[in-house]
């Protein structure tokens, strides 16, 4: 047989191979296409309704109750939390900063994530493509139809297709597409952490002081950061090891308060799980390399010359020391 | 039951979707060696069409018939590409439902089967050799709390972290708890 009519037979048979497969399998990409639809309904969802709420945060042997309060005021979000069990520790998010008060350590810290032209930078909106780009790390289907909070929901099930991020279960509302429970499992498949609504009402007018802090500011210490978008050439540092699929989302420098030296924050995501590092100037502190375990979220901290090295994010722990061991100090 | 009879029976399960993802890539190689099950299958494929009232879905037996006509030399040199694409079609372990496939995915599939075989050849890595050295293992250290020093400036950056992680697009903002929880920690250091 000649070459050219050899290779003509086999395109043949790929194809005829294909289309069987495209045929047989049709149904499964539609099962996909209706859990992307669904995880982009979250999103939208999630920045855009009104919505009060009690949920379960689990980790561990710890359970927490905290309630949510969120609305979009001329276009903004505004955002409360209080913890509802041992110290009324809140949360307060605006267009601006993210306040977290802890009353216990008579401490406020405030995260200034506003741009220079006033925008937050908060979670950007999960674009489609970008959404989509999910499907190249994650097994992603529909599952079961069940209720959380009273409420009918169905089921999305993102599995990873390699051991460097964890799976997601989550639950959204058929009615109003908010997410109302969601877990994070590892590759065992155990449950890391959840977080689950127990009584949800979504839409309607709020009172004001859902919306407000309850906490009483005086006499506390104030940990104000602000923040300022770094380029690329601006970093100074090298990742070498880039982690299939995450791509760096941003990078400021942090401006602590005066006692505090500059540090620098860059943030790496595939979309769904976040890995972020901190450099900060600082003398050799033993140890020289510590990892640190919170449930979901892991930290690797290691000492690079004068320089300290935090990587910390909801990913298995060889995803983060992975990333923290490629980091390496750009040479002048 | 005769081995034909059975694999009728698991050719009528695979188009109600009840074989899970290996039982259903056996069941399709067995297939297209088979002209008499393909033949079924076509019919299958027909009847279901027609039950739900859709116009026939004439491309599968125009498919079922060209694979007649094929020599099964292409069903044996076929199998590393079955193997690549079931990998990548079979998105969720999920059994296939092949009697309810709506036309505008049948479509779909067809027009990016082409770039799926691409894919498939060029990029797809064969199991164990996948993303190379990141797949390898990292042990955690033997367990050591953060000092309370240490703990304070955790949830600094914890919240940090927090604020800006893409995820929250999708989780809102229940997943600041984190920043607030007690924090229960583990971990080690050398």
């Amino acid at each position: 047989m000649k070459p050219v009519v050899a290779i003509l037979n086999g395109i043949c048979r790929l194809v005829w191979t294909s289309i069987v497969l495209a045929v047989s399998s049709a149904p499964t990409f539609a099962h996909a296409d209706e859990a992307m639809e669904i995880l982009q309904r979250i999103a939208h969802s999630v920045r855009r309704l009104t919505y009060d709420g009690t949920f379960v945060y689990r980790h561990g042997d710890t359970l927490e109750t905290s309630r949510i309060a969120h609305a979009v005021v001329d276009g903004r979000e505004l955002e409360r939390i209080e913890v509802l069990d041992g110290s009324p520790r809140e949360i307060v998010r605006d267009a601006r900063e993210l306040k977290c008060f802890l009353p216990d350590e008579k401490r406020v810290l405030i995260e200034d994530i506003a741009l220079q032209d006033g925008e937050s930078r908060r979670f950007p909106a999960l674009l489609p493509l970008r959404l989509s780009s999910l499907l190249d790390h994650y097994s992603i289907r529909l599952g079961a139809q069940g209720r959380v909070a009273g409420l009918p929901s169905r089921a999305v099930l993102l599995e990873p297709r390699d051991n460097l991020r964890y799976g997601h279960e989550l639950w959204v509302d058929n009615a109003s597409g908010l997410l109302l429970k969601a877990v994070l499992r590892n590759e065992r498949g155990a449950a890391l952490e959840s977080f689950a609504f127990t009584q949800l009402k979504v839409g309607g007018p709020l009172a004001p002081d859902r919306l407000k802090p309850h906490f009483d500011a005086q006499g506390v210490q104030i940990h104000h950061v602000r923040t300022v978008d770094v380029k690329s050439e601006g970093l100074g540092w090298n990742f070498r090891t880039m982690l299939p699929g995450f791509r760096r989302v941003m990078a400021m420098k942090r401006q602590p308060m005066a006692d505090r030296p500059e540090s620098l924050h860059v943030v790496f995501s595939d979309s769904l799980a976040t890995i972020s590092v901190f450099i900060e100037p600082g003398s050799p502190t033993a140890p020289v390399e510590e990892s640190v375990n919170l449930g979901a979220i892991n930290l690797y901290r290691r000492q690079l010359d004068e320089y300290r090295v935090l990587v910390m994010g909801e990913a298995p722990f060889a995803a983060v020391k992975l990333l923290g061991d490629g980091i390496e100090r750009k040479r002048k | 039951m005769g081995e034909g009879e059975a694999m009728k029976a698991q050719v009528s399960a695979l188009m109600d979707g009840e074989l899970n993802e290996r039982e259903s890539m056996e069941t399709l190689r067995v297939l297209c060696g088979d002209a008499e099950l393909r033949r079924r299958w076509a019919d299958y494929h027909r009847i279901a069409a027609s039950l739900r009232g859709e116009p026939e879905l004439d491309l599968v037996a125009r498919v079922m018939t060209a694979i007649d006509a094929e020599s099964t030399r292409s069903y044996a040199a076929s199998h590393t590409i079955l193997d690549r694409l079931s990998r990548l079609l079979f998105l969720g372990r999920r059994c296939v439902d092949f009697g309810r496939a709506p036309a505008w995915a049948l479509a779909a599939s067809l027009a990016g089967v082409a770039v799926v075989i691409v894919w498939a050849m060029s990029s797809a890595p064969a199991p164990g050799e996948r993303l190379g050295v990141l797949q390898a293992r990292v042990e955690m250290p033997p367990a050591l709390a953060p000092s309370p020093s240490s703990r304070a400036s955790l949830q600094e950056y914890l919240l940090a972290h927090q604020a800006y992680a893409p995820g929250g697009a999708l989780t809102g903002g229940t997943r600041n708890i984190r920043s607030v929880h007690r924090v229960a920690a583990s971990g080690g250091g050398r």
